[in-house]
């Protein structure tokens, strides 16, 4: 297959972004609001919305401080302005180094020290319009689509998540691996169930045990809860949907993965090392999830929806596709895709998965998906452990 | 005229494609003879029972386990929470 080109930005350090965004990261709760403002006043600021850093567990911060540098880290990122109060848990000097290890300036200010909110907006609002202008002398150049990570998330799933959208993403998933890029299925407690088709599909026994072992991990700790799995996995959308059990949405969500090898498995947040499809150990909670794909250095996130579900990213575009004729007449504003023709047999799967490739391929070009013309900016830190 | 979708082989349910209305005959490709009507409405996009299923035994979709019967199900009948029980997801 011959390779196939994208028109993107080349970042100093080799990475390929798809978009020039200013991400403003607050380090606490109490340094939002600023960020918030800063944020909102330059196009192309992203707010990273955390409202952690404070009276959390230490892996929390830990686990906070390395996807916020991750962030700022990102290919679709041309400057970080870190916001700290001053007085928080999560040392916003070594989120500020960590940043700067990367390929784009970072600023921090500190609210306490620069004498409160309005001296640090407005010096946020000079930084932010600073990177901003600078990025509008950078020019999108030709890249090979192996240079692109894709993670497969899917969100108000339906019925027919897993009879057209979800087989849909996996063709599309099977035309980006060979394309040679990385495409990442997360989600694990939408997996329970669904072990056997991922397993056989390890590309060695060692990533078929992680498989298992990660999935197992997962059971295990939803049933320390105590708590039923009902009303979460499958959520109440999806039973209306017609999904009645756990191990019924897994096989319909592991479809979205297509039929290449497992080549990694990986942890929250981490980048994948090699080309082809890995799993990432992500919630089935879809921000906190897409959250997770886009610290792994995802540049775009594909998303699946039956019931419908508008959401973006802070510093990624989401492409939305449905496999339900209703949600895509009823709420097409927020769908960038639809993948019904499947089900009235207008489309093949593959027909679909071609769609999704070329539609993903002009959004890695440039073009915005329906959540960015919205203006939707979703962030979510996953966390598990108690506040104190 | 289709109005539900069998994903495979040895799948004991069917997916509506339509609301069918109690009485409709469940049409789907590769019935081979089989006539299966709807014992009840059931809703765009969930199961019917293509076969008689008795509680305990697994139920297959995807032509794998999606959860065991809660009882005794009838061609026809509506599988959903009333009748079909996770086993990976329930309270231990």
């Amino acid at each position: 297959m011959s390779q196939e080109q994208i028109l993107a930005y080349r970042r100093p350090d080799g990475s390929v972004g798809v978009r020039n965004l200013v991400a403003v990261i607050p380090t606490c709760g109490c340094a939002l609001h600023a960020a918030e403002r800063i944020a909102a006043q330059v196009e192309g600021a992203a707010l990273l919305h955390y409202a952690g850093g404070c009276g959390e567990t230490e892996g929390d911060t830990a686990l906070a401080t390395q996807l916020l540098s991750q962030y700022g880290r990102h290919p679709n990122v041309i400057g970080s302005i870190v916001v700290s109060l001053g007085c928080e848990t999560l040392d916003a000097h070594d989120l500020a180094q960590r940043i700067a290890q990367g390929h784009a300036p970072t600023e921090l200010l500190v609210i306490q020290e620069l004498g409160g909110t309005v001296k640090t907006v407005t010096r946020g609002l000079e930084l932010a319009r600073q990177m901003r202008a600078q990025a509008e002398h950078l020019e999108r150049e030709p890249c090979p689509v192996s240079s692109l990570a894709v993670g497969l998330e899917c969100g108000g799933s339906d019925a027919t998540s897993g009879l057209a959208a979800n087989p849909a993403m996996g063709a599309f998933s099977d035309l980006m691996v060979a394309q040679g890029a990385r495409v990442i299925l997360p989600e694990t407690s939408e997996l329970l169930g669904a072990e056997h088709v991922m397993t056989e599909r390890a590309a060695s026994t060692e990533i078929a045990a992680q498989l298992l072992q990660t999935i197992e991990a997962c059971e295990h700790f939803l049933k320390a809860t105590g708590e039923d799995f009902m009303g979460k996995q499958p959520s109440p959308g999806n039973v209306r949907g017609g999904i009645t059990t756990v191990e019924e949405k897994a096989l319909g969500d592991v479809l979205k993965g297509g039929h290449t090898p497992f080549v990694e498995v990986l942890a929250y947040g981490q980048p994948p090392s090699r080309a082809g499809l890995s799993f990432m150990d992500t919630p089935g909670n879809d921000l906190a999830s897409v959250t997770g794909l886009v610290a792994a250095g995802c540049q775009i996130v594909t998303f699946t929806t039956g019931r419908g579900n508008p959401m973006g990213n802070a510093i990624v575009p989401v492409v939305k596709v449905t496999g339900n004729a209703h949600t895509w007449a009823r709420m097409g504003d927020d769908i960038d895709l639809d993948a019904s023709p499947i089900i009235s047999g207008e489309e093949t799967v593959e027909q679909v998965g071609r769609r999704i490739y070329e539609f993903v391929l002009q959004v890695a070009s440039g073009e915005r998906t329906v959540a960015e013309i919205m203006g939707h900016a979703e962030f979510a830190m996953l966390r598990q452990g108690p506040v104190y | 005229m289709v109005n539900a979708l069998v994903i495979d082989s040895r799948d004991m349910v069917g997916v509506a494609l339509a609301d069918l209305s109690a009485g409709s005959l469940v049409t789907f490709a590769d019935m081979n003879g089989q006539r299966v009507h709807a014992l009840e409405p059931i809703p765009f996009g969930h199961k019917v029972a293509l076969v008689p299923i008795t509680a305990g035994q697994q139920i297959i979709k995807y032509g794998a386990s999606i959860g065991v019967a809660a009882c005794d199900i009838q061609p026809g009948e509506h599988v959903h929470v009333h009748n079909l029980k996770s086993v990976r997801g329930a309270k231990q």
